[in-house]
């Protein structure tokens, strides 16, 4: 895949919907933008995407499950998603932040530490790598998990994204080259405080007009942080990795920042070129109300006031479309909706900025993602069924040879009518799955067949979802149909 | 074209239920037929709910399929076979009862017959005529 197979609006210009099942597609319009990330319970949008569509809109699908990092995604987002890609829906997320622990499950019993790799970062991506696998299976575009951009431990980020990529380097190396080269996308959070700037006319790249200066119509915006004239000149050599002695664990609080290390451990790890980079929360952030003075969280850098938000966001949007920017980043949704309709001053000034002020347009070369490297296809995953996620895809029933059929056929019509397993006396069809889909497998066996079919199916397959029953007569074989209806359970 | 021949040997022969039928046509007209020739038995969702079968062709696998149905969905399952795998053996059995499928798959199993024909014998490999046996030295 390369950089510019990638279906959207070409508008950098997004904002963040206010919560689950709010929608307001006459603002999004009214700012003009191309994106439009969508926080969603179930699937409660997918009868909005054609409209946001036609309206140039491109929908950002983050399906909403509190706390849930380290967790396995369930059935019911993919069901979500399956939904919403039929919809015309390409790109999702998932899991969120996972650097600060609400957004682990509650009673967390260990510590929120990206070097501890077993009970951290290895359940985070190894769930993560198998939801991609799927969203690419079903259809769209797998978002990587946005990280809160902190420069304190345990928080920081780029110690977490240098953990999470090695993990995927180490463990998953072959599976997620084929995410690589297959749909993945980045997501990130910029809020960028007040690192940006706007040079003065004539005074050269380290001047900085003050704030009721801006002008959004003009040049000489920087948004470049980390690597602008002021931040340079001031620490010679900082970059998002940090190099200075200023920054022990990095500096990725600027609007590129995140996807620019990202890109960059790509490079280094994989020998990829670049994947989109979304900011899909942010944005100059926070500012202060109207009267108050201006916001200034960086020194170095001129603070940000109730108008000149509006210069400054709008300048934002047309430097990403310009060839300032990289051409992986394709834009950001604003944190968030009712922050700039619903502010207790009305609608804040950068709406009525946006309004008045055509979106730009982004150009993407069309960049081979990983040139030069043979990216395998999904189909050339391991041998077998991939794991399962929520729900198994297929539901096998295997007697084994030596049990008499006449048990199944006297105890299981019930069972059989309900769940609909396939049946079959053999474990060759196993080998036949594709890595995409899973299984769930009903072992039925004496007990003297334990041993054998143990090794033969649970050991050979570990992505088996294995269901043993053993039985030494027919009756202990219509109590376990018996008790598995009475539950509703297809499974043990 | 399906393939009308049953082949000589297979790798798997999947027991297809159309939608609609219910375990009766499993449980009883199938049972003397599926403990004799062990099919793979699966029962569709909807017509075309077939991937099960196109994932063994996938893998180069050998395959033999018995599709029962009714009459009232036999003509939209068939085209959904047919039109998707023209190259595998093709065994379609329509009946409208449980009971008169059970005349047949009874009868193919006393007579031995998975397709309902003879099945051709699998070509055999001559044996080789030994050859001289080098003495130890």
């Amino acid at each position: 895949m390369r950089l510019d197979e990638y279906e959207w609006s070409h508008n950098p210009r997004g904002i963040h919907n206010t919560n689950v099942y709010i929608y307001h597609l006459d603002r999004y319009q009214q700012i003009r933008s191309g994106w439009v990330k969508l926080v969603s319970a179930e699937d409660e949008f997918a009868n909005n995407i054609p409209e946001l569509l036609r309206a140039g809109i491109t929908p950002i699908i983050r399906i909403y499950r509190p706390g849930s990092c380290g967790q396995p995604a369930d059935a019911r987002t993919y069901a979500d998603i399956r939904r919403y890609v039929q919809a015309g829906a390409r790109w999702f997320e998932l899991w969120n932040e996972p650097n600060l622990g609400n957004e682990w499950p509650g009673g967390l019993p260990f510590a929120i530490d990206p070097t501890d790799r077993d009970n951290v970062i290895a359940p985070l991506m190894t769930h993560w790598l198998d939801w991609a696998e799927r969203v690419i299976d079903l259809g769209g575009y797998p978002g990587f998990i946005p990280l809160a951009e902190s420069t304190s431990p345990p928080h920081a980020a780029i110690p977490w994204l240098e953990a999470m990529v090695g993990y995927l380097r180490e463990a998953h190396n072959q599976r997620f080259r084929a995410v690589i080269g297959n749909g993945l996308w980045c997501a990130t959070h910029p809020y960028i405080y007040n690192h940006f700037y706007q040079e003065m006319p004539g005074r050269g790249p380290l001047s900085a007009r003050p704030p009721d200066q801006q002008n959004a119509a003009e040049g000489g915006w920087h948004f470049e942080y980390p690597y602008d004239p002021i931040c340079q000149g001031h620490d010679p050599g900082r970059t998002v990795w940090g190099g200075t002695a200023l920054t022990p664990l990095g500096d990725p609080v600027g609007l590129t920042a995140m996807g620019r290390a990202f890109n960059e451990l790509l490079g280094r790890d994989f020998g990829a070129g670049a994947v989109p980079v979304i900011g899909t929360e942010g944005g100059i952030w926070p500012w202060p109300g109207p009267g108050e003075a201006p916001r200034a969280d960086d020194t170095r850098y001129p603070g940000v006031t109730w108008a000149s938000h509006a210069e400054a966001t709008t300048a934002l949007f047309n430097w990403i479309a310009s060839d300032a920017a990289p051409p992986w980043f394709f834009g950001l949704t604003l944190w968030k909706e009712n922050d700039y309709w619903e502010n207790p001053a009305g609608a804040v000034p950068t709406v009525t900025r946006l309004a008045g002020t055509s979106a730009p347009v982004k150009n993407v070369p069309a960049l081979s993602i990983l040139e030069g490297v043979e990216v395998p296809s999904l189909e050339e995953m391991p041998e077998g069924p991939g794991p399962v996620h929520g729900s198994p895809d297929y539901h096998f029933v295997i007697l084994t040879p030596g049990l008499d059929p006449d048990w199944f056929f006297q105890t299981a019509e019930a069972y059989w009518a309900r769940f609909r397993p396939a049946v079959m006396d053999t474990d060759a069809l196993i080998a036949v799955l594709p890595y995409t889909r899973s299984v769930a497998v009903t072992v039925i066996a004496r007990p003297d067949q334990v041993a054998q079919v143990n090794a033969q199916i649970r050991d050979r397959w570990p992505n088996v979802w294995y269901d043993l029953v053993v039985a030494q007569t027919s009756a202990d074989l219509s109590g376990v149909f018996a008790q598995r209806l009475a539950a509703g359970r297809p499974f043990g | 074209m399906p393939q009308l021949t049953p082949p000589a040997t297979f790798d798997v022969h999947f027991l297809l239920f159309a939608p609609g039928l219910n375990e009766a046509w499993f449980f009883r007209a199938a049972r003397t037929y599926w403990i004799t020739f062990r099919p793979v038995v699966y029962s569709m969702s909807v017509p075309d709910d077939l991937a099960l079968v196109g994932y063994a062709v996938e893998k180069q696998k050998v395959v033999a399929v018995t599709l029962i149905m009714r009459r009232d969905t036999a003509f939209v399952v068939r085209s959904a076979f047919t039109s998707r795998y023209p190259d595998v053996f093709f065994d379609p059995l329509v009946y409208d009862a449980a009971d008169d499928l059970a005349l047949t798959l009874d009868g193919r199993a006393r007579l031995g017959q998975r397709f309902g024909v003879p099945t051709p014998p699998p070509a055999i490999e001559p044996t080789r005529t030994p050859g001289p046996i080098m003495p130890s030295s």
